[in-house]
């Protein structure tokens, strides 16, 4: 049987440090999404202190309540203050991730080549508009998207009100929006 | 129109962000490497899986002292109920004064075992294999505080029941160091530095100064609603020893 998070949680709070690594090493891909999304390269130092960081107040977290948007809270966190450190000439380089059909777990496999050059390029365009949204908007849009949680759980990671979460999704939707619209030019 | 919300998600899965395969292997060699210095060596083998379990929170807590010590967050993972470890800045400084006994306050007394053992909330543990000590009580201390001095150490026991709002603060000054070690299969703290103050609030919330040994580092661990100090020691060796040797 696989245990659950919430078990994992139980052995790691009692010193099992493989459970804990093994909690952590569930939710690796997603916190590393959330990273990148806000300092870029600087994504897996970043994940590595959160990391730290969760094991050692792991003591304190409610074995009820979901794991994974309490450690993104705690990634949240040492992304933006790592964020609030870094130069801020440069706009943040996020690339696309260029993989073959082959590794393709979203798209159709049977994509051919040049649908698969296509579609990264539009995502190549997205993520460089989201790249190119403040710092906040682009916070919510990490939670929110690419992190998948609940629009409770990205006001809850990023310590807000949720009404304030919900306008600044929106108002970073409408900049997307305007963003990919000046593209769109034939 | 393109679905923007459904276009997101999407692009999340497709971020080139580092491979991260490294941090979970090098969350792992934190912790273990910490569990090594942990253990000590009067572990046997049979008692191998509670020393790893052990080994492992105290190694959890080490990384939490190496980088700035959160002084709330060691004081209660290891449920050290009556004791705060702070920084100098953290603690007010009495005033210095001598550690002449005939200084103390007028409400510690010295006197035998027996008469100890009537006034204070705990049960008091003797170390074995020593000779009888120099027996001073603190019934100032919601509890109580008693202090044991032997020949080369003192240990000093005093009640940590959870809801005791007065509590003694254990101040370490610089240059000091505080290492999470494993004493009597439970996480502690070994504390050495140069200077020791022990400065706590009396039940009236007036600061006070507890005798204590000038010199040498403290063991300190919370056991069974008392808190635990052996003072006077320069190894940890040697206070483990007397740790281990407390019935």
């Amino acid at each position: 049987m696989i245990p659950t998070d919430t078990e994992l949680v139980g052995r790691a709070q009692a010193g099992d440090i493989e459970a804990l690594c093994e909690l952590v090493e569930r939710h690796r891909i997603v916190a590393l999404r959330v990273g990148y999304a806000i300092v870029g390269s600087e994504a897996e130092d970043v994940v590595q202190e959160a990391f730290v960081r969760a094991a050692r107040s792991l003591t304190r977290f409610r074995t009820d309540a979901p794991f994974r948007p309490w450690l993104l809270t705690i990634v949240a966190n040492e992304a933006r203050s790592r964020r609030r450190s870094m130069s801020r000439r440069e706009a943040l380089q996020l690339r696309v991730a260029e993989r073959d059909a082959n590794n393709e777990a979203g798209m159709g496999a049977t994509g051919s080549t040049e649908e698969i050059a296509m579609a990264n390029e539009q995502r190549q365009w997205l993520l460089h508009a989201v790249a190119s949204l403040p710092d906040r908007d682009r916070e919510v849009i990490a939670l929110r998207y690419f992190a998948d949680l609940s629009e409770a759980e990205t006001a809850s990671a990023l310590a807000c009100p949720a009404g304030t979460v919900k306008s600044r999704l929106a108002r970073a939707l409408a900049r997307l929006r305007a963003a990919l619209g000046a593209e769109v030019v034939s | 129109m393109i679905d923007l919300e459904r276009e997101l998600r999407d692009l999340g899965e497709h971020l080139d962000h580092p491979d991260g395969a490294q941090i979970v292997r090098q969350l792992r060699t934190r912790l273990s490497t910490t569990t090594t210095a942990a253990r000590t060596r009067s572990q046997r083998p049979r008692r191998r899986a509670v020393a790893t379990a052990v080994a492992s929170i105290a190694a959890v807590l080490l990384v939490a002292v190496a980088i700035p010590p959160s002084r709330d967050a060691i004081a209660d993972l290891l449920g050290l109920g009556s004791h705060e470890v702070g920084r100098p800045d953290r603690v007010a400084v009495p005033h210095p004064g001598s550690t002449d006994p005939s200084s103390l306050p007028p409400r510690i007394s010295s006197r035998s075992l027996e008469s100890a053992r009537q006034a204070v909330d705990f049960p008091i543990r003797v170390p074995g294999g020593v000779a009888a000590p120099q027996v001073t009580v603190d019934s100032d201390v919601p509890g109580g505080l008693v202090a044991l001095e032997y020949p080369s150490f003192t240990l000093v026991e005093v009640a940590s029941p959870p809801d005791v709002a007065a509590h003694l603060a254990k101040l370490v000054g610089p240059p000091s160091h505080v290492r999470v070690v494993a004493v009597r299969g439970r996480p502690g703290l070994w504390i050495t530095g140069t200077h020791h103050e022990i400065p706590y609030l009396d039940r009236n919330g007036t600061l006070r100064r507890a005798s204590s040994r000038p010199t040498g580092h403290v063991l300190l661990w919370d056991e069974g609603g008392v808190t635990y100090r052996v003072e006077g020691f320069t190894h940890q060796a040697a206070a483990s020893q007397i740790a281990s040797s407390i019935g």
